[in-house]
């Protein structure tokens, strides 16, 4: 498979919109803060290319990362990832707190777990519920180093041909944090995600 | 691991846990009630099983929990509920008073075909006092460290004006003797009791009287930075010169409570010198006032010093901190405002001739701090 055709990847768009959309909901309900998620651009990305990922995307060395591993019809990793000073920011921003440290301690981790969690969630949950696919899912795991560092990466040969990219950006207040969305999906799984988008749009 | 027998349902291995757990049905019935939540929250399993959880905790009734567990229920993820957001969504009180901080997981799980939620509590209590301590401790540490940086940069910068005050002041007296030396080589080529001979005399005593003043000088400037810039009450600073100044017939106006500044300990000269200049140039002051002010650029803070005496001409209000105005009488304005620049405060006087003096001393944000008053002060 090399890429896939504009519609296909318009109903992607749709899907992952839905579940941006619906988590921002429970990330503004649960903290009182005004908070927007941007449309995320969807690109695919070939494997072979990560190491351009790393250079281009995550310029930080270290990055806050939750990761939650899916199986199903079509199977991989989903991850959510921050430089860790964003993801530092985040957190002190949801709970308002109002110190300075970068440093994500047990206390903030598990927060930003929890906002991994809401994100994944709605977002997985929408791709399950459009496509009408039963997934079963590992718990949220959190993870923090270089890009390289992360279990997927080691693997390779376990990864599709591309990686979904799913880039977003949480505007809160008048702050602008970054942080991206990745699909990783195993061998074989593209073709049956795509398979399963062609089918439901023919529904 | 979940067994059903004849009495119901039995889940023995889940009641060896040192967590919380429990099973939801779609309906929110609780299922089960692990030994555990019998223990954190005094009631017993048969008390609870069957009863709707939202009905028993109505706080769990938020769109914000429900919504998200029901998102389970639809086929999404395990849920998580962090500590930081959620510290008591099922309140479970501790002996020792207070609620567990909980962390809370909910998994999809089947039960005889059915899909149920198994929600996993753990106690995160000791953890999250840990973590604030940690905190408390790092930002105290911090705080040294910041200090002991600034007592560094301090003394380095003492070190530096007490270098230079010395090579300024040694090139001075060097030139004076040099001139001395000249006047009295003079003085033997010339007839004694001559004309010149007594002019000489005079320049030779103005020449060695200027070099005593040059020394005594130095006494002045010998303490810079000997002692370590430390923070310092302001009010009470100025509070403990007043005693030592005739300050007869003068309203002296303090408004500085709760300010401390960061500051070589002779910052007390720096306020005595102020007020001296007053008393000694003022000509007809009757009211001094010393308050804060942070109208200023930058974030700095302005300690505003005014009398409503004669004021400086616009001439001088430069030069009065030139060394090379020093009048041998005190500290002088020069030694002031080095002192200050030690720890980056610096000094300036924008009052009207006529109308009164008014220094302002703009201290950098690092370099002061509001504390609230001490128990014992009124």
């Amino acid at each position: 498979m090399r890429g896939l055709d504009e519609e296909t990847l318009d109903a992607i768009r749709e899907i992952v919109n839905i579940g941006v959309g619906r988590a921002a909901g429970q990330l503004q309900e649960m903290t009182g803060s005004h908070i927007r998620l941007r449309i995320p651009d969807i690109s695919l990305l070939p494997v072979s290319e990560i190491r351009k990922l790393e250079d281009t995307y995550f310029k930080a060395n270290i990055l806050s990362a939750v990761q939650l591993d899916f199986k199903g019809t079509f199977s991989g990793v989903s991850v959510v990832i921050f430089p860790q000073e964003s993801a530092a920011a985040l957190v002190m921003l949801l709970t308002g707190e109002n110190e300075n440290s970068p440093e994500m301690d047990a206390i903030r981790i598990e927060a930003l777990k929890e906002v991994g969690n809401i994100i994944m969630n709605a977002v997985m949950g929408s791709i399950a519920n459009v496509l009408s696919e039963q997934l079963t899912y590992s718990l949220p795991a959190y993870y923090e180093g270089p890009l390289s560092g992360m279990t997927w990466l080691e693997n390779k040969e376990m990864i599709d041909e591309y990686i979904m990219l799913a880039r977003t950006n949480f505007l809160l207040e008048s702050l602008n944090i970054e942080g991206d969305i990745l699909l990783v999906l195993e061998i074989g799984s593209l073709s049956r995600l795509v398979e399963s988008v062609q089918m439901a749009g023919s529904r | 691991m979940i067994q059903e027998d004849s009495a119901g349902l039995s889940f023995s291995p889940l009641d060896m846990i040192p967590n919380g757990i429990l099973i939801l049905r779609l309906d929110f019935t609780i299922l089960y009630w692990n030994r555990c939540m019998e223990e954190w929250t005094g009631l017993s399993r048969d008390t609870v099983t069957g009863t709707n959880i939202l009905d028993r905790y109505p706080t769990l009734n938020s769109p914000t929990v429900v919504a998200r567990i029901r998102q389970l229920f639809e086929g999404g993820p395990a849920v998580i509920f962090s500590p930081l957001f959620h510290p008591h969504l099922i309140p479970c009180p501790l002996r020792s008073g207070g609620l567990r901080v909980e962390k809370i997981s909910c998994i999809p799980y089947y039960l005889a075909q059915e899909k149920c939620a198994l929600v996993v509590i753990e106690d995160v209590t000791d953890l999250t006092n840990q973590v604030k301590a940690y905190r408390q401790m790092k930002k105290v540490a911090e705080e040294q460290l910041d200090d002991l940086k600034k007592t560094r940069d301090a003394i380095y910068l003492a070190n530096k004006k007490l270098n230079l005050l010395n090579s300024i002041t040694r090139h001075d007296i060097m030139n004076k003797l040099t001139v001395l030396l000249g006047y009295l080589e003079l003085d033997s080529e010339i007839a004694p009791g001559s004309q010149d001979c007594g002019r000489y005399l005079g320049i030779e005593l103005e020449t060695a009287e200027a070099i005593r003043s040059q020394i005594q000088f130095t006494r002045y400037y010998q303490d810079i930075g000997i002692r370590s810039a430390l923070w310092q009450n302001i009010e009470e600073l100025v509070r403990t010169v007043l005693p030592s100044l005739d300050l007869k017939g003068i309203h002296m106006d303090i408004a500085l409570k709760g300010l401390e500044i960061y500051a070589d300990p002779l910052l007390q000269k720096v306020f005595y010198n102020l007020i001296e200049n007053s008393l000694r140039h003022g000509e007809h002051i009757s009211t001094i006032r010393i308050f804060a002010s942070d109208d200023t650029r930058d974030g700095d803070l302005g300690i505003i010093y005014e009398d409503d005496g004669a004021g400086v001409p616009d001439e001088a209000k430069e030069k009065i901190f030139k060394r090379e105005y020093y009048k041998n009488t005190g500290f002088g304005l020069f030694l002031s405002s080095e002192i200050l620049a030690i720890t980056n405060i610096r000094i300036r006087e924008t009052g009207t001739a006529g109308i009164g003096a008014r220094f302002e001393i703009l201290v950098p944000r690092s370099a002061f701090r509001w504390v609230a008053p001490a128990n014992n002060q009124v």
